[in-house]
């Protein structure tokens, strides 16, 4: 197979399956979901009125803010620049989906675990990015806030994913391996190896805090406290920065409970088949079920207080995984 | 696949597919309007003019500002003169030194 061989495929898979396309329709569905679910927890009924039940609501807003003009006020809106700096947010994430085993080209290599990491990360900087793009304060301090939580949650994110790779595909520490062949199937594996799923557990729990701060979900909304910063990074974004904003959170949120999801329940693994992408999103809405319900049901803390947290809880603990996940 | 090369494909991968997201909004057009903004105020209120800079000038020599303030310009008469009769002094003095010095007027 050559490198335009290669890359056609990998074009392929990164717009559209399991890529730009198929996680825009994921998280823009979870986000109807999401303020549904919400609503019912809050006595509200949500969003109704576009499509059955309201479920083409969140298509109705994004196609509405990317195709309407953009309002510029003077010197505090961001420079046109992070329009794009937004898109190759989007980008670096339905690219990294390319590990996913859900992809109908293999592209699983050892140490892939690595490059999603180094992929999804531009995602965080985009939203820092569009934060520092303004002079208005409001922005600034969402950029700030988001800047200082991403410290500790980048590196906990990347250290509990490594650990739950390595439990799963200990050889290879590649994501399609650890979805798609883990090694939970093999033979006496829970009698001899009970730590692994200890670690297993311990990761995942420390990754389910970190995910929260990185898709920014309450407790740890802070950069975009409506009612401290005026919606934080989001302040002074309109029309399509608006749109691609709202668009990079959603795709973000997706592809990170969808391969969470499939970590945690390994159980039967994610392989192309219409029947197991089927169990799979059955498995992500079960997870994304969870998170909402914990995260809706509390609220918003000080950045001290959620720093504090951080580096209490989630830190240590995937610190701790990786290290039991290399002793056994 | 080697590693870089891999690293490659999907940063050129990731540039080619945010483009492709980019071209249908990449000529939106803006509407302009700055008359009112942050908390009512026009925005040139927070800008510092060039009629600001006095004002940071002011503020950079605040002691000696407020030195002449209280103790010069007072409009008392005594005041200028207890101020000035030292410099007048040390004048007079230099006065005489560079008379002896140069041997004469």
């Amino acid at each position: 197979m050559d490198l335009a061989d290669v890359f056609g495929r990998a074009l392929f898979t990164a717009l559209v399956y399991p890529g730009f396309l198929f996680l825009v329709v994921l998280g823009l569905l979870s986000q109807w979901y999401r303020r549904k679910l919400v609503a019912r927890l809050q006595n509200r009924v949500g969003p109704k009125y576009v499509g059955p039940a309201g479920i083409l609501q969140p298509f109705a807003d994004i196609y509405k803010l990317l195709f309407v003009k953009e309002l510029v006020t003077g010197s505090y809106s961001p420079a046109r620049f992070l329009v794009y700096v937004l898109t190759l947010g989007i980008a670096a994430l339905a690219t990294s989906t390319i590990f996913l085993p859900l992809s109908p080209f293999s592209f699983g290599v050892s140490y892939d675990v690595l490059l999603f990491i180094y992929l999804t990360l531009y995602a965080s900087i985009a939203f820092a990015l569009v934060g520092f793009g303004s002079v208005s304060p409001y922005p600034s301090f969402g950029g700030v806030r988001y800047t200082t939580m991403m410290l500790v949650f980048e590196p906990t994110v990347a250290l509990s994913l490594l650990a739950m790779v390595r439990v799963l595909a200990p050889h290879s520490l590649s994501i399609y391996d650890a979805l798609g062949k883990p090694r939970i199937f093999e033979f006496n594996y829970l009698l001899n190896s009970l730590i692994q799923v200890f670690v297993l557990v311990i990761a995942g729990l420390s990754f389910s805090i970190a995910l929260l701060s990185k898709a920014m979900m309450k407790p740890f909304d802070i950069p975009e406290a409506e009612t401290e910063v005026a919606g934080g990074y989001l302040a002074e974004l309109s029309g399509p920065a608006l749109g691609l904003a709202i668009l990079l959170h959603e795709v973000e949120l997706a592809l990170y409970v969808l391969l969470f999801s499939n970590i945690l329940i390994p159980v039967p693994p994610m392989l192309p088949s219409a029947l197991n992408i089927i169990v799979s999103l059955v498995k992500y809405v079960v997870v994304l079920t969870l998170i909402i319900v914990v995260a809706y049901s509390m609220g918003r803390v000080r950045l001290d207080q959620a720093l504090r947290t951080l580096f209490k809880m989630p830190l240590p603990l995937s610190i701790l995984s990786l290290a039991l996940s290399f002793l056994v | 696949m080697d590693a870089l090369t891999l690293v490659g494909l999907l940063t050129v991968v990731s540039v080619v597919v945010s483009i492709v997201i980019w071209l249908p909004i990449a000529n939106k057009s803006r509407v302009r309007r700055t008359e009112v903004y942050l908390s009512g105020e026009p925005q040139a209120h927070f800008s510092i003019g060039i009629t600001e800079i006095s004002w940071a000038v002011r503020r950079v020599f605040e002691r000696l500002y407020s030195t002449l303030l209280n103790h010069v310009q007072t409009g008392v008469f005594n005041d200028w003169f207890s101020i000035s009769l030292p410099y007048l002094l040390l004048l007079l003095v230099l006065l005489t030194v560079a008379i002896v010095a140069r041997g004469g007027v």
